[in-house]
């Protein structure tokens, strides 16, 4: 059947991005100019020494061959040990991920439950203040930058009123429940703010062009009321491009989060990373980086399933 | 009462006059045909009827279905006439319908929304619409999207939607126009079936004189947003003053001649 | 009879503005080479973190440095590396988005494909790894922001393209033997031309929100250049103190990015009203 055959394809699809992203970003750490080890042990090492690191690195071996080594090994979950501290970067990242995922997911979910409503009231209403208003917050929360939502909820809420704390993650991680929650609540919102905003212009979008359709005129010439045709009609025309677009956006909510996380100073993936660059921990680096596009990758296939399951005539596009 | 009376109707948006001072009448019962080429206003006459104009647009006039006022009135009072008592099928099928929607919840949505069925009886009732406007295998098509059927088909669904809800007046606007010609035909046989089975009224639009003269039992004709011809049908052949009408007719008349010229065989 | 008339070209207030907010910012950035109120790098200990007072309207920081003049001075960073990374990223994105849109399908299909995994990077994920190689800078910014933004330009040029392609005269530049390079001149850049103003004004805006990001997690502007986004780092650390420090950078780069949006937005509905663009 061809649908199988457009799965199969689009799987070979996905396995090929992931082998070329990672290749891509193995190449950028290593080609360019700027010796890892030299790096890692600086100015004032003796000849010696690098080439001894050089050598307990693997660096002496042609390139094709570490890459591919670092590739089998990744595979079998294998993704070297930090040249830092030693341990394991498999470890560290699935240690890392249980505040940044959680972090991701709710933020997702939060910034759809507020775009997508918000944009269609924008939409519906556009004509009116209201409507205008409501479109002119959007415009102008894609325009602020993510650490200064962060920056601006931490003086509301956590400086001024106290309510929440400023930063942090309890050392029990999650098993202090009720802590966690309250130090993931800022940060979960201000992501959700972010991506919301961007999302909630789409999803304003999406309205207007609903309304004009020729197919919500018919709805209304049954005698539908607007707001009715919209939401027996028009939701899942509204979510199909809005679902889209979150699938374009997840790089950016990747990027969010490692933002997010420095602002609050929430141990998770990102705050490692930043902490392994400043430290030129190029493999930790490399793996990190590596899994997290793998991931940015595999969560694109999974919304344009999802996509496909919403609107049907994607499916017959092939 | 009168079911439709429409006086000195003038649609604009902005400056642009795209309905003119337009005035008819429509009985219950009555079959009245309009026919214009593009941009004569015709469509827009029908839709400011209906009170579904785009935004912009600007009504003056006046509209009275059952003897009550539409022009200005409350959208609630012009959405009550929607579906109820006039139901409109469109030109284009394939845009005039939710390309995410099955057809049957498509049919399915008036008769909730006005005889209150439950959505279980409403996709049942929407299976026996599609038997009524011709469809074979109704429940194999009813769960179908849009897309998936003829255009032929899919005007036949509009029917059902614009007929679900009961209505005593149905404005047909080009309904075979963007369909094939051999399917042309059978659309306008089930119409006419449909509207003299349902004792309905009939407002039939188009820009084709013959199919117009076939439907309707008084025809205006409009240009430029203005009516500039108003007859009964056989009159209008025989009767036009106006120069435009005349020439309309002229241009049909020979268009007709010469097809049964040929099929007599003659040169 | 379409349903989508109605939606005249009002006079949009969104161009008006957006040309005033990117003036103002333009006009800061020429005001910083002519004068400031203070100089930002001199050091004051006695008046450390103070408010809005007279004469440093908008207070000082930690280490008795005048804010107002630090956001004046800091505008240079901020569009410096931002026109840096659009001038790369339009240059580069204009040049591969037309032959993308010119070559043949299979070739398209490739190069898509290697354009959409440098998309998959953005630009601060890029500017880290640059920076676990290189020592982060102000050049490290620009380029692996200009990078991502010729990915992102080169899709949409690629697009546009074949829009342009697709049109008669192109099929009859063809008939009468036109070569590539030839249609690329004479057809395709001039059709595509106007609206890579609007292409640049979204690009600022994202090199802007960018810049400063990188700025904040100390990836961008090395100290002590002002920067508007190590700026609003710095006040983080003395919020409890002085909460407004928090304020003056953060508007300075909402009203540089809101500016630049709403004129590629004007610019796209003056170019082309019947456009909707892609928000």
């Amino acid at each position: 059947m061809t649908t199988m055959l457009a799965i199969a394809r689009r799987c070979a699809l996905l396995l090929a991005s992931l082998i070329v992203s990672s290749l891509v970003v193995f190449i950028l750490l290593r080609l360019l100019p700027g010796d890892i080890a030299r790096a890692k042990l600086g100015m004032f090492a003796t000849n010696e020494e690098v080439e001894a690191l050089r050598l307990q690195l693997g660096l002496d071996r042609p390139l094709p061959v570490q890459y591919l080594e670092w590739l089998v090994n990744a595979v079998r979950g294998d993704l070297g040990t930090s040249m830092i501290s030693g341990a394991s970067v498999g470890g560290e990242l699935v240690a890392k991920s249980a505040v940044t995922l959680p972090l991701i997911a709710v933020a997702s979910v939060l910034a759809f439950l507020v775009a997508v409503p918000l944009g269609m009231y924008a939409g519906l209403r556009r004509t009116s203040w209201r409507g205008v208003t409501v479109s002119g917050i959007g415009q102008l929360g894609v325009a602020v930058p993510t650490f200064w939502i962060g920056v601006l909820l931490i003086t509301g809420f956590a400086v001024t009123l106290q309510w929440l704390p400023s930063g942090g993650f309890p050392v029990d991680s999650w098993r202090d429940t009720g802590e966690a929650v309250r130090s993931m609540t800022l940060p979960a919102i201000t992501l959700a703010l972010a991506q919301g905003a961007v999302l909630m212009r789409y999803a304003r979008s999406a309205t207007i062009d609903v309304l004009q359709t020729e197919w919500f005129r018919t709805a209304r010439a049954t005698g539908m009321s607007t707001r009715t045709a919209l939401r027996v009609h028009g939701v899942r025309n509204v979510l199909s491009p809005v679902v889209s677009v979150l699938g374009v956006q997840l790089a950016t909510l990747v990027v969010g989060a490692i933002i997010v996380e420095s602002v609050f100073a929430l141990p998770g993936v990102g705050q490692m990373l930043l902490q392994d660059v400043s430290q030129r921990d190029v493999i930790k680096v490399q793996g990190t980086v590596a899994v997290t596009t793998a991931l940015v990758f595999v969560f694109g296939f999974v919304v344009d399933a999802a996509l496909r399951v919403i609107d049907p005539r994607t499916r017959d596009r092939e | 009462m009168t079911l439709l009376e429409v006086r000195n109707l003038t649609v604009r948006f902005g400056d642009n006059i795209v309905v003119n001072d337009v005035s008819f009448d429509v009985g219950a019962g009555g079959r009245f045909g309009i026919i214009g080429e593009s941009g004569s206003g015709k469509t827009m006459a029908m839709l400011a009827v209906l009170g579904v104009l785009p935004i912009g647009a600007e009504v003056s006039g006046s509209i009275r279905c059952d003897g009550v006022e539409l022009v200005g009135a409350d959208e609630d009072v012009r959405r009550a006439v929607r579906g109820r008592t006039i139901g409109m099928v469109f030109q284009e099928p394939l845009t005039a319908l939710n390309p995410l929607m099955r057809v049957d919840r498509q049919i399915g949505w008036p008769l909730r929304l006005h005889h209150g069925m439950s959505r279980r009886d409403a996709d049942a009732a929407a299976v026996e619409w599609c038997a009524r406007v011709g469809l074979d295998e109704p429940e194999r098509i009813a769960r179908r999207l849009p897309h998936e059927m003829s255009g032929g088909q899919r005007q036949r669904i509009g029917l059902a939607i614009a007929l679900a809800a009961k209505p005593r007046l149905l404005i047909a606007d080009e309904p075979t126009t963007a369909l094939d010609v051999t399917v042309q035909d059978d659309i306008l046989r089930l119409l006419d079936s449909l509207v003299d089975g349902d004792g309905l009224s009939l407002i039939f639009v188009s820009h084709d004189l013959g199919v117009v003269a076939r439907m309707a039992r008084d025809i205006a004709v409009m240009r430029s947003g203005r009516i500039v011809e108003q007859r009964p049908t056989g009159e209008l052949f025989e009767r036009a003053e106006d120069p435009y009408a005349k020439a309309l007719i002229e241009s049909a008349r020979r268009g007709t001649v010469d097809l049964r010229r040929l099929l007599r065989g003659e040169s | 009879m379409n349903a989508t008339g109605g939606r005249r070209a009002r006079r949009d207030p969104g161009f008006a503005v957006g040309a005033v907010l990117v003036g103002v910012t333009v006009a800061t950035v020429a005001l910083s080479y002519i004068w400031t109120p203070f100089d930002p790098l001199e050091i004051d200990p006695e008046l450390s973190l103070t408010g809005p007072a007279w004469p440093h309207v908008l207070g000082t920081d930690e280490n008795g440095r005048d804010i107002l003049s630090n956001v004046i001075v800091g505008a240079r960073s901020t569009l410096g590396v931002a026109v840096g990374a659009v001038v790369i990223g339009m240059l580069i994105g204009t040049l591969i988005g037309v032959l993308v849109g010119t070559a043949s399908a299979r070739m398209r299909g490739t190069a898509t494909f290697a354009i959409d995994i440098v998309l998959a990077l953005p630009s601060v994920l890029l500017a880290i790894v640059l920076a676990a190689v290189y020592e982060p800078s102000t050049l490290t910014a620009i380029v692996a922001i200009g990078i991502a933004l010729a990915a992102a330009v080169s899709r949409i040029v690629a697009r546009d393209t074949r829009a342009v392609l697709a049109n008669d005269f192109v099929l009859a530049a063809r008939a009468c033997g036109a070569n590539r390079r030839r249609i690329i001149l004479v057809h395709v850049m001039p059709n595509v031309r106007s609206s890579l103003f609007v292409h640049a004004s979204g690009a600022a805006a994202v090199a802007i929100l960018a810049e400063s990001t990188l700025s904040y997690i100390g990836l961008g502007t090395r100290p002590p250049t002002p920067s508007w986004g190590r700026m609003l780092a710095t006040s983080q650390q003395f919020l409890i103190v002085e909460p407004l420090h928090a304020l003056w950078p953060g508007i300075a780069i909402v009203v540089a990015v809101l500016g630049f949006n709403l004129l590629g937005d004007g610019l796209r509905e003056r170019l082309d009203p019947t456009l909707r663009g892609a928000a």
